[in-house]
């Protein structure tokens, strides 16, 4: 554990020493020293910049948890269920290569301007990348492990329970750590259009303003947040699938 | 106890009917160990997953009990050679499956588990997880979990066919001494004429696919650890093996 805090501290450390040299040799308000920045973050953080970071925290930390409720069973279901799968993988992946976010405008007139159609935004995306690998590892369970348990008599749903949840489980955690930047990043764009509050609206208010040092307290920010999610997707990976770490 | 009659498998693919068994019969008495031993793809775990009830679409007579076989009889028991236990799942959790999945409170399944591994010699790898577990280490799990069932029928399939010898004859006799003890009926589908010997009192051999009936021959001797050691033994051996050769012959 030690070991783990002093290399992500050294790792934050070579980050900074590379945005400081980048910085002295571009030499322009738009890429700030880190110190100024951090200076900036520390003082805004107690205020509005708190808030702001509260309400992207929920908006993606609800689209993510809304993505894995409804792409779970349905992955389940397709991946165990050739007949749906065979309906259902076409549509899937006519509808997966469309890059959600040109769907916004569509989803802000159906949702209004608020929380809802941001969050909703960001399940659209998630959906999908949560989909495809849990479909496809529940389909991969050895037939044998299936078998064994029924022979134990277990019935359809606690084959689900017991047999096929745990061993996708682990690919849920790895595809939502993948996914966990995509989330963030589409989060960002949809706080951009027509929005008062939010990390985006931050950001872009800030840079409209060429407050170079506000954008990028407002950048860490974001990066802190995207880091938050990561470790405690870790973490609950750790905890929930202890058997892979043996 | 076991009832099979002119029993007919057929997997349909895409391209072809692939006929697994054709036509096979043979009884097993109650509290009978009986030892199905045939060439690889002749059909035997296909005939043990029938007697599981976990096939359906066979033709002819399977019967357990006196009853045609079906899914989730509660007596039955199935140990494969790979893949019976849940990697996530602890030695006791593993164990304890099928009692929480009939739905037994937390202190009955120690209360009956515990037992169990202590006799398998396994209390102290309780908490490990089947990765932490050697070969026969976690068969003997799975034999675990399904004796935690009180079963009348015990199934398996090729069990010991990826352990070592020496492993091998260990789990060898501990079957031996679980059917002494629990007076279960065993069913036992291997490729290992020795496992056949050793264990059958009644060894079916197949031929090859799709699978019938060679031979049905008593071996009076099985059912006791020395009977490895007894010159008989090799003789039933060598009737086997020739019997295996009349079949691909």
């Amino acid at each position: 554990m030690m070991r783990r805090w002093i290399s992500t501290i050294i790792a934050v450390l070579v980050l900074l020493v590379f945005w400081m040299i980048l910085a002295a040799v571009i030499d322009k308000p738009a890429l700030p020293q880190p110190f100024k920045a951090f200076a900036v973050f520390f003082r805004e953080l107690p205020g509005l910049l708190w808030r702001h970071l509260l309400v992207s925290t929920y908006r993606v930390l609800a689209g993510i948890a809304l993505a894995v409720l409804t792409a779970v069973p349905f992955g389940l279901y397709m991946g165990r269920n050739a007949g749906a799968d065979r309906f259902a993988a076409p549509l899937v992946y006519l509808v997966y290569p469309i890059p959600k976010i040109v769907l916004l405008p569509v989803i802000m007139v159906l949702l209004g301007l608020g929380d809802s159609a941001k969050i909703f935004l960001i399940t659209l995306v998630l959906f999908f990348q949560v989909l495809i690998p849990v479909r496809d590892s529940s389909r991969h369970v050895p037939r044998a492990l299936v078998d064994s348990v029924t022979s134990l008599g277990a019935g359809k749903w606690a084959i689900y329970r017991h047999v096929i949840w745990p061993s996708v489980l682990p690919e849920v955690l790895t595809a939502l750590r993948v996914a966990s930047g995509t989330a963030i990043a589409v989060l960002f764009f949809a706080e951009t259009i027509a929005c008062q509050e939010g990390l985006g609206y931050y950001l872009m208010d800030a840079w409209t303003r060429y407050a170079y040092e506000e954008m990028f307290a407002g950048i860490i920010a974001m990066g802190l947040l995207g880091f938050a999610i990561y470790t405690v997707l870790e973490f609950l990976e750790h905890r929930l699938c202890a058997w892979k770490y043996v | 106890m076991i009832l099979v009659e002119n029993l007919k498998v057929t997997f349909k693919t895409p391209s072809t009917d692939i006929e697994a068994l054709g036509g096979v019969s043979f009884r097993v008495e109650a509290g009978e160990i009986c030892a199905v031993i045939g060439p690889s793809g002749c059909g035997k775990s296909t005939l043990l997953y029938v007697l599981a009830g976990l096939l359906a679409g066979f033709e002819g007579k399977a019967v357990v009990n006196g009853e045609p076989v079906k899914r989730g009889r509660r007596k039955t028991a199935l140990i494969l050679q790979d893949y019976g236990l849940l990697p996530w799942r602890n030695v006791f959790e593993n164990a304890a499956l099928g009692l929480e999945l009939r739905g037994l409170p937390r202190s009955e399944q120690v209360a009956k588990v515990a037992p169990i591994l202590d006799e398998l010699g396994l209390r102290e790898m309780q908490r490990l997880y089947p990765a932490q577990l050697s070969g026969g280490q976690r068969q003997r799990v799975a034999i675990a979990r399904v004796l935690a069932l009180n079963p009348d029928l015990l199934l398996m399939d090729e069990p010991f066919s990826s352990l070592d010898a020496l492993t091998r004859e260990t789990l060898q006799d501990n079957v031996l001494e679980i059917w002494r003890r629990t007076g279960c009926t065993v069913v036992l589908v291997t490729h290992s004429i020795e496992e056949a010997t050793f264990l059958g009192r009644q060894v079916v051999v197949l031929s090859p696919r799709p699978g019938q009936v060679v031979a049905t021959c008593k071996n009076a001797g099985a059912g006791e650890t020395s009977w490895r050691r007894d010159p008989q033994f090799h003789k039933v051996c060598s009737f086997l093996r020739e019997q295996l050769a009349g079949g691909t012959g």
